[in-house]
């Protein structure tokens, strides 16, 4: 039983050794399945994008908004072309899955159903944190209770959840800052709509991005471009939003 | 000394089980310490979840064993006229459930993710303001589940053995084939940073049929104790040779002609009763009482036996041929 124990230790320490030799050996580590980070480099980078402003956005057929730049910068750093394809989540994580994509962006959080959960994609560590802060139009009083209160938003989504969760109504406005009511928006969006913030300030978004499941390589090669470009993505979310 | 109300153990070995209690606090320590370093670095690797899994379960045996080495000693009560030995037998039959249960569970979810080809994603962290694959701290993470465990297995296994505690000897066993499990999860890890997706899941399936092996044979072994199986040794399936050795010297006495003995594992000791059949029935009672004193004196784990005198035993079986175990 000791012998047998003895060369237990003794492989375990080999396989060990040859564990820690083989990591230091290679710098393009870890390795794509499917080798997306190669295809793409000087390639093609295959972006989806579901329409989401001012994270996304389609207009005549030309992409634009803050992820979307971001993503373009991406491309020019890895030499690479870029080709957009625009559908809605379902459509675009089945495409993922298939990897007939290799990025997919929409303004998704880390609580975005079917995107955060990482089952169909792969998701990135959150790259960017916003919160959305209630205004007032000049002139109106303020309050600081949410409750029961109607307060606009630009689309039923993410922030309408935040705020039903505070006890208010969110109201879907096609223009925010024209809207004669409360509403939720950036910080920065109210200054520029001479709006007054009021102390109700919603919980943090954590923003992601994801990818083909597994392909790993890929995964850490954005994920060292999005950490490295943060004042970047949060100039470029201030440019798109106002 | 049909109701033995002595304590199980004799002095010596009572130190033996200070130092096995020792040793489980401090397994329970050491593998709450591993379980929450790897819940940290935990990814999306099968492997390794599969590895962290087991480390949960092996929270399970010292736990059973330090709650059971509490209660087994207790005198006898009205309520429970035999003791509380059997909570032994019975925190084996916990920890043996949890893993063949587990074992099961995740062999089939394994499986499962080759044939549906699932590829495992791995993040990068953010470490000291460099990117860092998750995959390589892993690693780190599943040495140190391992190799401590190695040793602690090793000091544990004379214990199991002396205290004749299948509870301990089954997680002893645990802790020592530990580096295997952390060994495949690492070769998963680092098959999935090659870009081989399958490398991690066929470590989890090979992590989780061994886990599941050593359920089954736990299972077995708990579930023919409590059915009063003849004892066995503390390391497998083997009879043991306390019973033959308890007969014969039962037969040797001078005024027994006959005798039948059957015994049965409680926990650590044995409960068992004797029939025999005397060639001289003066003072028989006196004769009984000296028996039962011999028996005792004979080996600490005949802890409660009964020798009734009676005029024949009944019709030889197959008690005393030597039939497979279990």
């Amino acid at each position: 039983m000791r012998r047998e124990l003895f060369t237990g230790c003794k492989a375990f320490g080999i396989m060990v050794l040859a564990l820690f030799s083989l990591a230091s050996a290679g710098c393009d580590f870890p390795r794509d399945p499917r080798s997306t980070l190669e295809d793409v480099r000087n390639g093609t980078m295959r972006v989806g994008i579901v329409d989401n402003d001012p994270w996304t956005r389609i207009e005549d057929g030309r992409a634009s908004g803050a992820e979307v730049e971001l993503l373009k910068d991406f491309a020019e750093k890895l030499g690479a072309e870029t080709s957009f394809v625009q559908g809605t989540t379902p459509e675009l994580l089945e495409a993922t899955r298939q990897d007939e994509i290799d990025v997919l962006v929409g303004g998704f959080t880390s609580t975005s159903p079917g995107v955060s959960e990482g089952k169909e994609a792969g998701v990135t560590g959150p790259y960017l944190t916003t919160h959305s802060v209630v205004g007032v139009p000049p002139g109106t009083p303020a309050f600081d209770d949410p409750s029961d209160r109607e307060i606009a938003v630009e689309r039923i989504g993410a922030t309408a959840a935040l705020l039903k969760e505070e006890g208010a109504v969110p109201v879907a406005v096609d223009d925010l800052s024209t809207a004669g009511m409360p509403v939720a928006a950036y910080g920065w969006q109210l200054r520029a709509w001479g709006f007054e913030p009021t102390s109700i300030v919603l919980p943090e978004e954590q923003h992601i991005m994801a990818v083909p499941l597994g392909e790993n390589g890929w995964l850490v090669e954005l994920e060292r471009f999005l950490r490295a470009h943060r004042p970047e993505a949060k100039e470029l979310l201030r440019k798109e939003s106002t | 000394m049909g109701r033995a109300r002595a304590p199980e153990l004799p002095p010596d070995l009572r130190r033996t089980l200070r130092r096995a209690r020792r040793l489980e606090w401090l397994t329970f320590v050491y593998m709450a310490s591993a379980v929450i370093l790897l819940a940290l670095v935990l990814g999306s690797s099968q492997a390794m979840k599969t590895a962290w899994i087991e480390d949960l379960l092996s929270l399970i045996p010292p736990v059973a064993f330090l709650v059971a080495a509490r209660f087994n000693t207790r005198g006898p009560t009205r309520r429970f006229p035999y003791g509380f030995h059997r909570i032994v037998s019975i925190g084996h039959l916990c920890s043996a459930l949890a893993l063949f249960v587990m074992g099961a569970y995740l062999l089939a979810e394994s499986v499962s993710k080759l044939i549906t080809m699932e590829y495992p994603t791995i993040n990068s962290v953010e470490l000291f303001g460099r990117t860092i694959w998750l995959g390589w701290l892993m690693l780190p993470a599943l040495a140190y589940s391992a190799l401590p465990s190695v040793f602690l297995g090793r000091a544990k296994i004379p214990l199991a053995e002396e205290l004749h505690n299948k509870v301990l000897y089954a997680d002893a066993k645990m802790n020592k084939a530990n580096w295997l499990t952390a060994g495949a999860a690492m070769v998963g890890v680092v098959g999935i940073g090659f870009g081989l997706w399958w490398a991690d899941a066929a470590a989890a399936a090979l992590i989780s049929l061994d886990i599941t092996k050593d359920g089954v044979a736990n299972l077995r072994r708990a579930v023919v104790d409590l059915m009063d199986q003849a004892p066995t040794t503390v390391d497998g399936d083997d009879p043991d040779p306390l019973r033959d050795k308890l007969a014969s010297m039962l037969q040797d006495l001078d005024w027994v002609e006959e005798v039948d003995l059957r015994l049965r594992e409680e926990g650590q000791v044995y409960f068992g009763e004797a029939l025999v059949v005397p060639s001289d029935e003066t003072n028989i009672t006196e004769k009984i009482e000296d028996a039962l004193e011999r028996a005792r004196d004979l080996d600490w784990r005949i802890h409660d036996l009964s020798l009734t005198p009676v005029r024949e035993v009944p019709e030889p079986d197959e008690r005393g041929a030597k039939e497979p175990m279990g």
